[in-house]
This record gives C-alpha cells, sequence and structure tokens, in this order.
C-alpha cells in the first residue's frame, strides 16, 4: 500500500482562544487538490502544518511518511509558497531564488543553475536580474512559485497563489500550476474563489471554521453548491404585488417583504429569475435593484455548515 | 540535481551569506558606519582642546560602548524580527534546516559587520587623537579586542530579544542595552558582571582579568540559547 503523501489524523490546531483547524481527518494520495473555503477558514493554518511551520496541537500530521515539523528531511521534499507577497526585496529575482534554492537544500554549485531554470519555467526570465522591490503583484507570486519549485519538491503547497494578480499572470500562473501537475507532482493549492480552484484542479476540498466541510470531485460539490436555497433581493415599485406573484411558484421556498423590498428565496435561481422577468413585464413593475446576497463562497459554506454537516463527495 | 540537507555549519553560513548580502544593500549599514564615526568627532574636539590623555581615551570607551549598544540592535535586532515581524521567516522556516541555524546565521554574519562598524570608529578617533604617541599599539589593539567580543554580546543579546519583541526589537533592544546594561555595567553592584558594557570595559581597559572575556561568554551563551529555544518555538 503506498504512503499518502499527506495524512492529517484528527488534526486540531487552536491559537490561544482561535481556533485554526479542528479535528481534520484527510488523506492525500497524490495529483493537484485545491483547497476551497473562505477567508480565516483554516486553509492557511492546513497549509502551515503540511509544511512544518506549527505544530498540531492535538492529532497528528505526516507528510510523505514523516513529521514535517521536525524531520528536516522531510522539508526537503516540500516546496512552500505563502500566501504574503513579504520577500527579500534587497535582492534580485536570481538571488532570492538561488539563495532560497540552496536553502532547501541544492548544493551551492547547482543552486544558481537550478533558480535560473525554476524562474524561466515561471516566465520571469527578462527580470531576473531586477530587484524584488521592483517587481509587480504578479511578478512576486511567479518569483515565489520559482523559489518553491527549484529544489524540485515532491510536494508543492501553494497558499493563494493567485491574489492579488492582475488578468494576464493570473493565466499565465494557472496555466504554469497546470503544468507541475502533469510533470508528476503532487500540489496543494488553496483558494477563496471557486472559479479559481476550477481552473486547476477537479479535486477539491472545502473548508470552513477550520473543518473539512466538503471533499471530492468538484462537481459533485458543485450540485451540493447549487441546491443551496438561493435568495433574491428585488426593489420594486409595487413590492407587495411582486410577493403575491412569487409565493405562488412551486420553486420558491419562503418570501418576504420589508422597506428594502422582497426577498425570495429558490431552490432553482435560473428558472426563478426567469419568473422575475416576466412578472415585471406581465404586472408593469418597475425594478429599481435585484441583488443576491449568496453569491459569494461563503454563503454556501454557512448552508452547508448550518443544514447539511460535512459532505464528502465521491472521487 | 540532487538535493540534500545541509549541515547545521552549512545552512549557518547560508544564513550568514543571506544576511550579509541584504544588510550590504539596506540602510542599516550606512546608519551603523556613520554612527560609529562619530565619536571621531568628539575625539577631534578633545585633540583641539588639548585633554588629558587618560581622560579622552576612557570617555571614548564610554563613548564607543554606548555606540556599540546602538549599532548592534539596528543590525542584528531588525534583520531577525524583520524576517519574523513581515513573515519572510516562513522561507526559512519551512525549507530543510533546523531553526537554530537562522540564529547562529544571523549572528556569524551579521556580528562582524558590527564590530567592524564599531572598530572602524575607534580606529578613526584613535588615528584622530594621534595613534600610538597618544594612545600604544597594544592598548588600542586590546580595546579593539574588547569591542569586537562586545560587540558579539551585544549582538547576541539582541537576537533573543529580536525573538522575544519582534514588533518592537529595535527600541526594546536598544533601551535594554543603553539603560539597563550600560547602568548596571558601570555600578559595582555584583550583577554588572553578567552585562555586556562591563565585559567590554573590562576587556578594553584590560583589567579585571579574566572577568571580563567571561562576563562576555556567559552573556553571549545564555542570550544566544534563549533565542535558539524561543526561534523554535515561534508559530
Amino acid at each position: 500500500m503506498s504512503v499518502p503523501v499527506v495524512l492529517a489524523d484528527r488534526c486540531s490546531k487552536w491559537y490561544g482562544p482561535v481556533l485554526g483547524v479542528s479535528d481534520i481527518h484527510w488523506q492525500l494520495g497524490g495529483g493537484v487538490v485545491g483547497l476551497l473555503g473562505p477567508n480565516g477558514a483554516g486553509k492557511s493554518t492546513l497549509m502551515k502544518l503540511i509544511t512544518g511551520l506549527l505544530r498540531p496541537s492535538r492529532g497528528s500530521i505526516t507528510v510523505l511518511g514523516g513529521n514535517p515539523a521536525t524531520d528536516v528531511s522531510v522539508r526537503r521534499r516540500i516546496g512552500y509558497s505563502p500566501e504574503h507577497e513579504s520577500t527579500y526585496d534587497e535582492l534580485t529575482g536570481r538571488e532570492l531564488v538561488t539563495a532560497l534554492a540552496h536553502l532547501a537544500g541544492v548544493p551551492r554549485a547547482q543552486a544558481a543553475a537550478a533558480a535560473v531554470a525554476a524562474l524561466e519555467h515561471m516566465g520571469m526570465k527578462d527580470a531576473m536580474d531586477r530587484r524584488v522591490s521592483g517587481y509587480s503583484k504578479g511578478m512576486r507570486q511567479r518569483t515565489k512559485l520559482a523559489a518553491t519549485l527549484a529544489h524540485d519538491p515532491d510536494l508543492l503547497v501553494l497558499d493563494e497563489p493567485l491574489t492579488g494578480v492582475d488578468p494576464i499572470a493570473r493565466t499565465e500562473i494557472i496555466d504554469r500550476i497546470r503544468k507541475l501537475a502533469t510533470s508528476g507532482k503532487t500540489v496543494v493549492v488553496s483558494s477563496h474563489v471557486l472559479y479559481e480552484i476550477e481552473a486547476l484542479t477537479q479535486d477539491i476540498v472545502v473548508i470552513n471554521r477550520g473543518q473539512v466541510l466538503a471533499e471530492g470531485n468538484l462537481y459533485e460539490i458543485r450540485r451540493l453548491i447549487d441546491h443551496h436555497p438561493h435568495r433574491i433581493q428585488i426593489e420594486c415599485d409595487q413590492p407587495r404585488e411582486l410577493a403575491r406573484f412569487l409565493a405562488g411558484i412551486e420553486h420558491v421556498r419562503r418570501v418576504s417583504v420589508d422597506r428594502r423590498g422582497v426577498t425570495v428565496e429558490t431552490t432553482e435561481p435560473d428558472r426563478c429569475y426567469d419568473d422575475l422577468a416576466t412578472a415585471m413585464i406581465e404586472r408593469k413593475l418597475n425594478l429599481r435593484a435585484m441583488t443576491s446576497p449568496d453569491n459569494n463562497l461563503g454563503a454556501v459554506f454557512d448552508y452547508l455548515t448550518a443544514d447539511h454537516g460535512s459532505m464528502r463527495a465521491e472521487r | 540535481m540532487t538535493a540534500t540537507v545541509l549541515s547545521g555549519f552549512e545552512a549557518t553560513a547560508a544564513i550568514a551569506r543571506l544576511s550579509i548580502k541584504r544588510v550590504l544593500r539596506g540602510k542599516a549599514i550606512w546608519f551603523a558606519v556613520i554612527l560609529g564615526l562619530v565619536p571621531a568627532l568628539l575625539a577631534l574636539a578633545m585633540r583641539a582642546n588639548n585633554a588629558d590623555r587618560d581622560h579622552v581615551w576612557d570617555g571614548l570607551i564610554t563613548t564607543f560602548t554606548l555606540v556599540m549598544t546602538i549599532i548592534a540592535p539596528i543590525l542584528v535586532s531588525s534583520s531577525l524580527s524583520d524576517e519574523i515581524d513581515d513573515r519572510t521567516a516562513a522561507y526559512l522556516w519551512s525549507r530543510a534546516l533546523p531553526r537554530w541555524t537562522v540564529v547562529t546565521g544571523k549572528l556569524m554574519g551579521l556580528v562582524p559587520i558590527a564590530a567592524l562598524s564599531v572598530m572602524l570608529g575607534l580606529t578613526a578617533s584613535w588615528l584622530v587623537l594621534g595613534g600610538p604617541a597618544m594612545v600604544p599599539a597594544a592598548e588600542f589593539g586590546r580595546t579593539l579586542v574588547g569591542f569586537g567580543l562586545g560587540a558579539l554580546g551585544a549582538s547576541a543579546v539582541s537576537a533573543l530579544i529580536a525573538t522575544l519583541f519582534p514588533r518592537f526589537a529595535v527600541p526594546i533592544a536598544v533601551g535594554w542595552l543603553l539603560l539597563f546594561d550600560a547602568t548596571i555595567g558601570s555600578l559595582d553592584l555584583g550583577l554588572h558582571v553578567i552585562t555586556v558594557s562591563f565585559g567590554t570595559r573590562a576587556i578594553a581597559h584590560g583589567d579585571a582579568g579574566l572577568a571580563g572575556p567571561l562576563s562576555l561568554a556567559i552573556v553571549t551563551i545564555i542570550a544566544t540559547a534563549i533565542a535558539i529555544w524561543r526561534v523554535d518555538r515561534i508559530e
């Protein structure tokens, strides 16, 4: 039986009274896995546990067969890109990646060549001799990623690698991370944006409030998300008339009227939007505004937590 | 390419090289060198006033003790606390090296710079005063050794304070060395033997026998050991 790349066994981590992750039992065999969750969900804590930056308060975490917090030979096989963009700004990209490659165990004589190869792989060939202080966010992210892979690790842990980068750099970084995956690396990548993860992998782990809520194929998770009752708030000139119309529709679970307008809760948002358009035309209602407070992952996670508990989809 | 695990010495040396490169490109090095040269102006003024030789040299040693307590935190505390506070330490902690090498590496790289900054100013002051004609070369050499070792002790204390209070490491380290260490070190209260300033002055003046080197050795070892212990627990 092959050893899992990551095995979290009832792993908890708290900082004083603040919970980072709670009783996580999770196993990663390989490939690319996306950690998905809102800010503060526990993604970064889990990644720091995987990379040995943190020790579990309870339970254990095993990476590549060893304890990453105490076994430096395990950390040699891990490449970690932290969420923050702080780096050694006084250095050039080449110097930074060379130094970090050597510290990761690449012999000094080979570190420079490994750094250049990694920077070229990340599309930083032309800028590698400029100081990091002059880099854009996208260039910093790419340099961080180059530093992550320069020592040829088996496991890459990338914490929010797409945060703050422009759309072009985002596409390039996604493309390069996908290439890493095809070269046989195990990649754990986090994001609080579903479509970013979607572009990288089909295997995702949904985390919120320090717990794994759902794990498995993206389409299964999407199905869970799609079952999430969707709220739509409508401001119009005749809210009571609109509420009466909506109350008679099959997929509408609840309608309420308050001073802000009408709030409708539906299990089929697409059909509901069609019905709203029909109501506007047939009943001659003047629409002022229409918003959906549920169009964010936080609301979906709240729903999964409150109503469904932990769900595991089939891989 | 085959990545291996660096030995403790290799990792220490790598951290030292990285720290030196960063410090040499920052502003702190200029501040340290300029601060180290300020007492030379004092020496110039004293020479112009034909001040008493022993009085002048003693005054300079006291002044350089204070200068050293500012230079060491500026170079060492800031280097270590910036790693922790700016979270760049994550790049080091996540790599295949034991955490203690970060402390030893910083000291290996930055102590010589701190020591040289002080020694450069001391040499300039000595030359301004008239060199061997004013202060014999042996006495001057002993003073250089005192401040070289003193810089090691002050740097170790600065590193310790950086690991304990990374947010305000430099002012706290300067405050500790300038107010507590220098004050206690100048008073004959028994406690003075565990201060950097006492050890430095004892060696520089060539008195107190082995008490000076022992004092600095104890302070350096204890401060470094606690800093290493602390770094191993930082999350």
